[in-house]
């Protein structure tokens, strides 16, 4: 039995949206491993949207399993239920997160969970990791002593451990997507002998939580190596990071790593071999975006190949943006909640978001012009603060349904992403209201039209865009096209207010003007959470998104307000995963795509979402 | 269980045990208990004991610890629950901050049909201007009862509002209620005269109609009640909107084929060939 000891552990909570709550709540968590209770069911955590509590003492909320005596077809059982203490009333049931762990109990966690579906709602999310704490694995594939190529037959990349002569491929896995999905979301994994150890994540699989100052490839595995010279005073902050993110077995011997550009105009830079993470840079004019990939293989170029990756290689594109943080005209209607500094902080710790695409956000200088009473903040490039001195409806409680809304107008200039802070929304929510230039993007020799509305983008090859399955990756089946579903333009400027407006402005605004007005709403209160916190910055992600074409993807769309569509939990921008390991057909990512609706884990632009907004006239063309 | 103690309500710092004693008074039916906490509500010591300023501050007014007290109120379903509400209307300490104004504004849709106090306070803030006004409009229509919906139906021919607001009304609270029949209603008779001609016919097709990706910027989008679940009363209104629409409203082709579909809904919901 190699798998002798698991550690289960859970790490913390997070509270979600849930746009019918009142108040806080008293949340009381229960959890159970293996039929023994875990934590402290009696401990009081008050939960806030958006925000999270962790489990502490991270002692008594762990739980290791002796597993040495489980056989085939045996199981632990691992629950979470939350319940919501009311003082007066009667208790609410919060959802529960139930996983059976299967023999022989080889598959390492480390994953947010969502609770189950209690009266309409989902509440939470949990952290779960389940780590091995003690295995014995007989077959040693630690060294290349202990492992040989068998050239036996043509194309052979087997490996055979000569301890026990039993034929064993490494399994060894760059996911496009960070952070990794959960197993059960990816290809399936070979299954290996089960004295061979068992496999585990690399740091490169994880969240990188948002944070000011972070450099530009924090994020590893990025849709896009840019073009960047080696002799960019930045480039070991800019260059494209391609990492492993997962192999199987833990004690393969990483020395033999070998790193290769298979095609495509890349360079690789840095050591290449031993080590799990390359760096990466693309070269050439950058005409236009070109695909390449790089292997990664056993020992040389001739060794067995381990794994492939997939990217585009273009020239850094950019966008210029204004953030115009509104304040209304009495104190009450203030936007108190974000800073110029937060907005800063915000768009700082995009850049890792959108370099993974190639895409640079450049504050736009005042000095090319400002309207509407617009200062610019000192030190702050890019960033203005209007004071209204009527209309406070147009920061306070701002209708998103109201189209088009007078505020994103202000301190505009044609072509440049307006970032509009306002002090709250009807909604309670941030959107992406003005998205002009999109059907522009049906010329795209990507593009597909479907009936008078729908644009589609388009793309072949393999791996697959996010790994959606069949992924072409490493025995996986053949990838067939992937189709995504754009979101609809809007247009704006005929309206009697906008034609009011455009004649007050200096000079007039022209139609041209209004087409190039790309703006979201972002709500200064949103939900519990400050501003001054790194993770509102997923709504400037997510909103410019938007207004570069995408819609939702995975669980977006769809928030925590039942019920659903018939079509839930499938993806709004149509690209979805078969049903594999035991789950229905669903979006892919579920949860880890910046189109998805998960603030902590959503930080992934794939292959065919950067084709998309790379393409999109806000990224190619001057203001 | 927490005991009714008014002295916690007093002096008590303690946030969380604030809050459970202030909402065993919300939770009460007897009207001195109720005069107990209105007494509280009302001072401005205990709503920052609470919560602080800074949660006024930095959250919406739904998650602050006041709004779980607000809706212990309008649960309760008691009169004297409702007089709390109510009076809270006519607080100047109450109302002086625009998250509280919030709060009643959508707690007293719960009283039905609303009574004059309610009314007024709604009317006052749903001028032309005023940040409240689309929570107002959405509450009248989720209160439904005559005088909301007469307010409702004042709101949308009162001067000084966008068209594009009036649209916005009436892709969400008319299309959230566009089964219920006081609402068709004021909606026919805004119809006939009234509503500015421009926009007759996009109230036509929120009746008719639902373009969610079209009409709504917001992830959250407004649903409309099945047609299947209108009464025989709605269905002869709807139906009675559609013919008047197909003769004397300028429709769009899309618009017309909307009106014409629902008419075939109607037909099949009422057996008619």
């Amino acid at each position: 039995m190699p798998v002798l000891r698991i550690r289960v552990s859970f790490l913390e909570v997070y509270v979600l949206d849930d746009a019918d709550a009142w108040g806080t709540g008293e949340w009381f968590m229960r959890a159970t491993v293996d039929g023994r209770n875990v934590g402290d069911p009696e401990h009081e955590f008050e939960a806030r949207e958006h925000r999270t509590f962790q489990l502490e003492p991270r002692e008594r909320w762990t739980c290791d399993v002796d597993v040495s005596a489980k056989g085939p077809g045996d199981t632990v059982l691992v629950t979470f239920r939350g319940t919501e203490r009311d003082p007066v009333g009667s208790d609410e049931d919060l959802g529960e997160v139930r996983m059976l762990l299967r023999h022989p109990f080889r598959q390492e966690v480390d994953h947010w969970y969502q609770s189950s579906i209690v009266d309409g709602k989902r509440h939470y999310n949990v952290r779960i990791a389940v780590t091995i704490v003690e295995e014995h694995a007989t077959t040693s594939l630690a060294g290349f002593d202990d492992l040989r190529v068998s050239r036996g037959h043509a194309s052979a990349t087997t490996f055979t451990a000569t301890t026990a002569g039993t034929a064993v491929t490494p399994r060894v896995e760059i996911c496009p997507v960070i952070p990794v999905p959960e197993w059960r979301r990816l290809p399936p994994r070979p299954a290996f002998p089960p004295t061979v150890a068992s496999g585990t994540d690399t740091p490169e699989a994880a969240r990188v939580p948002p944070a000011a100052g972070r450099p530009w490839n924090a994020l590893p595995n990025p849709a896009v190596i840019p073009i960047i010279s080696p002799t960019d005073p930045e480039f070991e902050n800019k260059a494209a990071r391609i990492a492993v993110t997962h192999y199987i077995p833990r004690n393969l011997d990483l020395s033999y790593l070998f790193w290769r550009v298979a095609s495509g105009p890349v360079r690789l830079s840095g050591p290449t071999t031993g080590t799990t993470v390359v760096k990466a840079y693309g070269t050439g004019s950058g005409a236009s975006d070109e695909e390449a990939l790089i292997e990664l293989r056993w020992r040389d170029a001739s060794g067995p190949l381990l794994g492939t990756y997939r990217a585009w290689v273009g020239r850094v594109k950019r966008i210029h943006y204004r953030a115009n943080i509104v304040s209304g005209p009495t104190n009450n209607s203030r936007v108190t909640n974000v800073t110029p500094d937060d907005v800063a902080m915000h768009i700082d710790c995009c850049k890792m978001y959108f370099w993974q695409a190639g895409i640079e956000l450049v504050p736009d200088d005042a000095a090319n012009g400002t309207w509407d009473g617009a200062v610019p903040v000192p030190g702050r490039p890019g960033i203005f603060t209007i004071r209204l001195t009527a209309h406070a409806g147009w920061t306070r409680r701002v209708n998103l349904n109201v189209f088009p809304l007078p505020v994103t107008r202000l301190n505009f200039r044609p072509g440049v992403l307006n970032m509009v802070y306002v002090h709250s929304t009807r909604q309670r929510c941030a959107a992406a209201v003005d998205r002009p230039g999109l059907r522009a993007l049906s010329a795209q020799p990507w593009a597909v039209t479907r009936g008078a509305d729908d644009v589609l983008a388009r793309l072949a090859g393999s791996p697959s865009t996010s790994w959606v399955q069949p992924s072409g990756y490493m025995g996986d089946g053949t990838p067939g096209e992937i189709q995504m579903l754009l979101i609809f333009e809007s247009r704006r400027g005929t309206n009697a207010s906008d034609r009011a407006y455009a004649r007050t402005r200096t000079p007039h605004l022209t139609q041209n003007d209004w087409d190039r007005l790309y703006a979201f709403v972002v709500p200064s209160i949103w939900s519990s959470l400050p501003g001054s916190d790194p993770l509102f910055s997923y709504n400037v992600a997510h909103e410019t998104g938007h207004v570069l074409g995408l819609r939702h993807r995975g669980n977006g769309g769809y928030p925590n307000n039942p019920p659903y569509p018939a079509s839930y939990p499938l993806s709004n921008d149509e690209v979805n995963n078969p049903a594999v390991n035991g789950l229905v057909r669903h979006g892919h990512p579920f949860l880890e795509n910046i189109m998805t609706y998960d603030v902590l884990l959503s930080q992934d632009f794939d292959l065919i979402q950067a084709m998309v907004i790379r393409s999109h006239p806000l990224a190619n063309t001057a203001p | 269980m927490t005991q009714k103690n008014p002295q916690v309500l007093y002096n008590s710092q303690n946030r969380q045990e604030l809050l459970k004693t202030a909402l065993e008074y919300a939770r009460s039916p007897l009207q001195e208990d109720q005069d107990v906490l209105l007494r509280f509500l009302r001072t401005e010591g205990f709503l920052t004991r609470l919560d602080s300023p800074q949660d006024y501050q930095q959250m919406e007014p739904r998650h602050l610890r006041l709004a779980r007290i607000i809706k212990a109120l309008m649960d309760n379903g008691s009169q004297a629950a409702q007089r709390t509400l109510l009076a809270l209307t006519q607080s100047p300490t109450f109302t002086e901050d625009e998250g509280r104004v919030e709060l009643l504004i959508e707690a007293l849709v719960v009283i039905r049909p609303a009574p004059p106090e309610a009314i007024r306070f709604w009317d006052q803030y749903s001028q032309p201007d005023c940040p409240e006004v689309h929570m107002v409009m959405d509450a009248l229509a989720d209160n439904g009862s005559e005088p909301a919906i007469s307010l409702f139906e004042k709101k949308m021919t009162t001067p000084g509002f966008e068209p594009e607001e009036l649209v916005a009304w009436m892709r969400d609270p008319v299309l959230r209620h566009r089964n219920d029949p006081l609402m068709l209603k004021a909606c026919q008779r805004l119809l006939v005269g009234g509503l500015p001609e421009e926009i007759r016919a996009d109230l036509v097709e929120a009746l008719c109609d639902y373009r969610p990706d079209h009409w709504y910027a917001a992830d959250l989008k407004p649903q409309p009640p099945p047609r299947s679940s209108a009464t025989k009363e709605a269905r002869d209104l709807l139906r009675a909107i559609c013919n008047y629409a197909l003769e004397h409203v300028t429709l769009s082709p899309r618009q017309r084929a909307a009106v014409e579909a629902a008419l075939k809904e109607l037909d099949l919901l009422d057996g008619r060939k």
